[in-house]
């Protein structure tokens, strides 16, 4: 089975060779590629010194046009498996084999990494739990598919999957909505309980100031995506 | 503000929200630069079915009447959509230069690449084999 894991990285020199690092010892049974934003700083620098796998972005598409680059990649190499993990250390590679589990054996066409379900680990402030909590019932409105932990960017998908995101990713705000455009287009989509860690380095690119005009513009796109995709029987 | 009129701008601002959201459905629309639409039919929609604000408002501007400043916020409202509009074309002109540029960049590292394994795979007879791409890492 072809596993990728697909490394979306924005200014990410603070992490980006200790992530790697870890990855390639939690996870050798899995191939990488980084896919680096337009980063302004060394990211691209380092990843050439060190001889990582990468693919440099001309120009800045965001965090939905970089992962999105990445389920193209895994398309064109036929991947079988693709994993999202982030830069910058948040993700921890040892729960990759709970995330490809339900994959292997059939149950779920996606699965989402959640903090929530056994509620270990680096929890977020209350304020973004709120949200995700708000999301969740969004989501749940919109789809019918009840998603603990929305915002996770450490999630799963099967070859399947990875055709219908290669052709169609949500460039907004993708974690939510690509979970609404999957399970509208018939995909099974499942959590799994995994532990993260606090933002060691760098700075997250969702800032806490304007987080209401945030929320209504991510519900806004919620519905958004419920109106674009057509509701499919599972597959 | 008459009746006949508030009727006429409410038929007209929701066929035009739906005209909007079918086009958001076929994907014609993206929804992020939609949202100045939507909020500009709200709030049309708000002034045509609410006549004391569109009364607040012509007093306010110095607008004769409340019809007018309708079509006055209807003005306004468009105005900013282009400005909107303005700046997205230049961000998209920015980042097609940038393309161009690495585009350009990428073409020369391609040729020189391709003059090497030209002339590295010169069979004895003078016939030229280029080595094929291999996917993967």
């Amino acid at each position: 089975m072809k596993i990728l894991v697909i490394i979306p990285a924005y200014n990410e020199e603070e992490n980006i060779e200790r992530v790697v690092d870890k990855l390639q010892k939690d996870c050798p049974f899995a191939d990488y590629v980084i896919i680096n934003d337009c980063s302004k700083d060394r990211t691209a620098h380092i990843c050439e010194e060190k001889g990582f796998n990468y693919i440099s972005l001309p120009s800045n598409l965001g965090i939905g046009g970089g992962v999105q680059t990445g389920y193209i990649y895994a398309k064109e190499h036929d991947y079988d498996v693709a994993v999202q993990f982030d830069g910058d250390g948040q993700h921890n590679a040892e729960y990759i084999k709970d995330l490809i589990e339900p994959l292997k054996n059939g149950e779920a066409d996606m699965t989402i990494g959640s903090r929530f379900i056994e509620k270990e680990g680096f929890q977020t402030s209350a304020m973004r739990r709120t949200g995700i909590v708000v999301l969740k019932w969004v989501i749940r409105v919109c789809s019918g598919v009840t998603v603990t932990d929305a915002t996770s960017g450490f999630r799963a998908v099967n070859k399947r999957l990875i055709h219908f995101f290669a052709e169609n990713y949500a460039q907004d705000y993708p974690e939510p909505e690509a979970i609404v455009a999957a399970k509208r287009s018939g995909f099974r989509i499942m959590d799994v309980p995994v532990v993260m860690n606090e933002r060691s380095g760098g700075v997250s690119s969702i800032g806490g100031l304007d987080s209401i005009y945030y929320m209504i513009k991510v519900i806004l796109a919620i519905f958004a995506c419920r109106i674009v995709y057509k509701k499919r029987k599972e597959r | 503000m008459s009746l006949k009129l508030t009727i006429t701008l409410v038929i007209g601002i929701l066929f035009f929200l739906g005209v909007i959201l079918m086009m958001i459905k076929k994907e014609w629309l993206n929804l992020k630069y939609t949202l100045l639409w939507l909020l500009t039919c709200l709030v049309l929609l708000v002034l045509a079915i609410v006549p004391q604000v569109a009364r607040w408002i012509s007093k306010l501007m110095g607008v004769e009447t409340p019809a007018n400043a309708v079509f006055v916020m209807e003005g306004l409202f468009v105005l900013l959509i282009l400005l909107s509009l303005t700046s997205i074309v230049s961000s998209q002109m920015l980042r097609i230069r940038r393309l161009t540029q690495t585009q350009a960049i990428l073409e020369k590292r391609v040729r020189e690449l391709e003059h090497l394994t030209s002339e590295n795979s010169k069979t004895n007879d003078g016939h030229i084999s280029v080595q094929g791409d291999k996917g993967g890492n």
